[in-house]
C-alpha cells in the first residue's frame, strides 16, 4: 500500500459517485433514495477495504454494493406494501430489474438541471449529485448556512419527485433546448470559482476544478456537441492562467503583467484541442475563441486585439449585455487606443445594470490614467473602491490609485 | 513471556454519513494505509469488521510492548479508537 492511496481512493470515489447515483436512480426512481444507497455503499467500503484490502476493481465493487442495497430497499418496500402476500425470491426478478452497468450519468445531469427547478437549486443539486460534494461544502462555496443549503437540496429532490420528472436524457430538439441550461449551470459554478464574489482569495480553485471536471464529463458524454467542447475549452484556457494571476502575497496581477511562462501549457493544450472541436458562433464558442486568442499570444502587446474586438462584436450582437459591452470597450482600448474607448465607457457608466459594478469604474480609471488625466482617474478608482467586494481586487485598486498619485 | 496484545476498537464517526465522496475516499485510503502499516510491522494479529450500523466500525487485535505503545498505535489511526488490554496478557 502506498501513502498516495488516500488521493487515489478520493479520486475513485469522486469519479464513481455520479455513475453510482445514476445507476441507483434507475433502480429506485428517486434521487433521495439513490443518494442514500450510494452513501451507504461508500461507507461500507470505508469499513471493509482497510481490513480486507482494496478490491482489484474498486468501481465494480462499489457498483455491486449499490445495486445490492438498492435491491434490498426495493424488497423492503415491497414487503411493507404486500406484507400478507408471499414474495417471489428476489433473484427471480433480478434480470428484469437490474441493468447492466449502464452509463446513466447524462440522464442524471439533465435531471439535476431540469427547468422545473430554480437556477440556484440546479447548481446545488449538480454539485451534490454529479460532483459528489457534501452539503457542507456546497453551503460554504455559496456562502449560505448549511441548514439553508440542506433545505434547498431536499426541496429540489422533492420537486423532481412530485413533478415525476422521467429519468431519461432528452433527444433531438429537446436536447438542443435543454443543453444550454446544463452549460449555464457548469459555467456558473466555474465563474464563482474563477473570480470569487466575496472573501479574501481571488479564486476558489476547488470550485473551478469541480466545474472543469463537470465540463470534461459533459464532452465525454456528448462528444458531438460543439458548445460542450466550447465550455471545456473556455474553462481549461481560463484555468491555465491561475498560477500567474496572483503574486506570492496573493495580490492580483492583471493579464498585461502576468508572467506567461507560468501559464499551464497542459491546460492550454487541452483548451486549444477542445476549441478545435467547436464550430459556429454560439456565445460560448465566441468566448472560448477569445480565451484562445489570449492563450496563444506570445506577449500582451502582440495579442491579436482586432480579432478579439471582432469576437466581442459577434458576441454583443447575440448577447447585448452591459458586461459584454464593457469587455468589448477594453479590447477597443487595446486595439485602437484609450481615447477611442473612453466614450464607450462614459455611455456604459450611465447604464443602470452597471451602476453597482466596480469594474466599469476601474476600467475607466485605467483609461484615464493612460491618457494622463490622473485627477479623474483617482475619482474613478475611489468609486470602484467603494463598490468592490473582493479583498484581492480591493488591494489591487488601492495600489493602482496610490501609484497615480505618486506620479 | 509473550508480548501483550491489545484490542483496538475503531469507533464510527457521527459525521461520516454526511461527508462528500472525496472525503470518504480520503478517509478510506488513510485507514487502508494504517492497517497495511500494522501488517508490515508484524503487529497485526486479527481483524473483524463490525456491522453496517452501530458504534463499532471494526476491531483490530495488535501486539504492543505496553499500554502506552498500544495507545501510540491507536493515536496513529485516522479514525477514533478505543484501546482495550487483553486480560492476562497486558502489563
Amino acid at each position: 500500500m502506498s501513502y498516495s492511496e488516500p488521493e487515489v481512493l478520493a479520486d475513485t470515489f469522486r469519479a464513481e459517485w455520479p455513475r453510482l447515483v445514476a445507476a441507483a436512480m434507475r433502480l429506485l426512481g428517486d434521487l433521495q433514495s439513490a443518494e442514500d444507497v450510494v452513501q451507504d455503499a461508500l461507507i461500507s467500503a470505508l469499513d471493509r477495504w482497510p481490513l480486507s484490502g482494496v478490491p482489484a476493481n474498486p468501481a465494480a465493487w462499489l457498483m455491486t454494493a449499490c445495486r445490492n442495497r438498492a435491491l434490498n430497499r426495493i424488497r423492503d418496500e415491497r414487503r411493507a406494501r404486500d406484507r400478507d402476500r408471499a414474495l417471489p425470491p428476489l433473484w427471480q426478478s433480478e434480470p428484469a430489474e437490474v441493468p447492466q452497468i449502464a452509463d446513466d450519468r447524462l440522464r442524471l445531469v439533465f435531471i439535476c438541471c431540469h427547468p422545473v427547478l430554480p437556477a440556484d437549486s440546479q447548481v446545488a443539486l449538480t454539485l451534490r449529485m454529479i460532483g459528489g460534494l457534501s452539503t457542507v461544502d456546497i453551503a460554504r462555496a455559496w456562502h449560505v448556512p448549511e441548514a439553508t443549503m440542506a433545505q434547498r437540496l431536499v426541496r429540489a429532490k422533492r420537486t423532481l419527485a412530485e413533478a415525476r420528472v422521467p429519468f431519461e436524457e432528452p433527444a433531438g430538439h429537446e436536447l438542443t433546448q435543454r443543453l444550454p441550461a446544463v452549460l449555464d449551470v457548469i459555467y456558473l459554478i466555474f465563474n464563482e470559482g474563477y473570480l470569487a464574489r466575496g472573501g479574501d482569495g481571488l479564486t476558489r480553485p476547488d470550485l473551478a476544478a469541480d466545474a472543469h471536471r463537470l465540463a470534461r464529463l459533459l464532452t465525454d458524454l456528448l462528444p458531438a456537441e460543439p458548445e460542450a467542447w466550447a465550455l471545456r475549452a473556455l474553462i481549461a484556457l481560463q484555468r491555465s492562467r491561475d498560477a500567474a494571476r496572483t503574486d506570492a502575497s496573493g495580490n492580483m496581477i492583471t493579464l498585461e503583467h502576468q508572467d506567461r511562462t507560468r501559464w499551464d501549457q497542459a491546460l492550454i493544450d487541452e483548451g486549444l484541442g477542445a476549441l478545435a472541436r467547436t464550430g459556429g458562433d454560439a456565445p460560448l464558442v465566441l468566448q472560448a475563441r477569445l480565451a484562445g486568442c489570449h492563450a496563444t499570444a506570445p506577449t500582451f502587446a502582440a495579442t491579436d486585439w482586432a480579432a478579439i474586438v471582432g469576437c466581442y462584436d459577434a458576441l454583443l450582437a447575440q448577447t447585448p449585455t452591459p458586461v459584454v459591452a464593457l469587455n468589448r470597450a477594453v479590447a477597443v482600448a487595446m486595439a485602437d487606443g484609450p481615447q477611442v474607448a473612453l466614450p464607450l465607457l462614459d455611455a456604459l457608466i450611465e447604464d443602470r445594470a452597471l451602476a453597482r459594478s466596480h469594474r466599469v469604474f476601474a476600467v475607466r480609471a485605467d483609461l484615464l490614467r493612460r491618457l494622463g488625466d490622473t485627477d479623474r482617474a483617482a475619482e474613478d478608482y475611489d468609486r470602484a473602491l467603494a463598490l468592490v467586494d473582493n479583498d484581492v481586487e480591493r488591494r489591487y485598486l488601492t495600489d493602482a490609485r496610490t501609484r497615480i498619485k505618486e506620479h | 513471556m509473550s508480548t501483550p496484545r491489545y484490542l483496538l476498537v475503531l469507533i464510527r464517526d457521527d459525521r461520516t454519513p454526511t461527508l462528500s465522496a472525496a472525503a470518504l475516499g480520503i478517509m478510506t485510503g488513510r485507514l487502508v494505509a494504517w492497517v497495511a502499516a500494522l501488517r508490515r510491522w508484524r503487529l497485526l494479529h486479527a481483524v473483524a469488521v463490525g456491522g453496517d450500523s452501530g458504534p463499532v466500525r471494526a476491531c483490530v487485535l495488535v501486539t504492543a510492548t505496553d499500554l502506552a505503545a498500544a495507545r501510540g498505535l491507536a493515536a496513529s489511526c485516522p479514525a477514533p479508537v478505543l484501546v482495550l488490554p487483553i486480560l492476562g496478557e497486558a502489563g
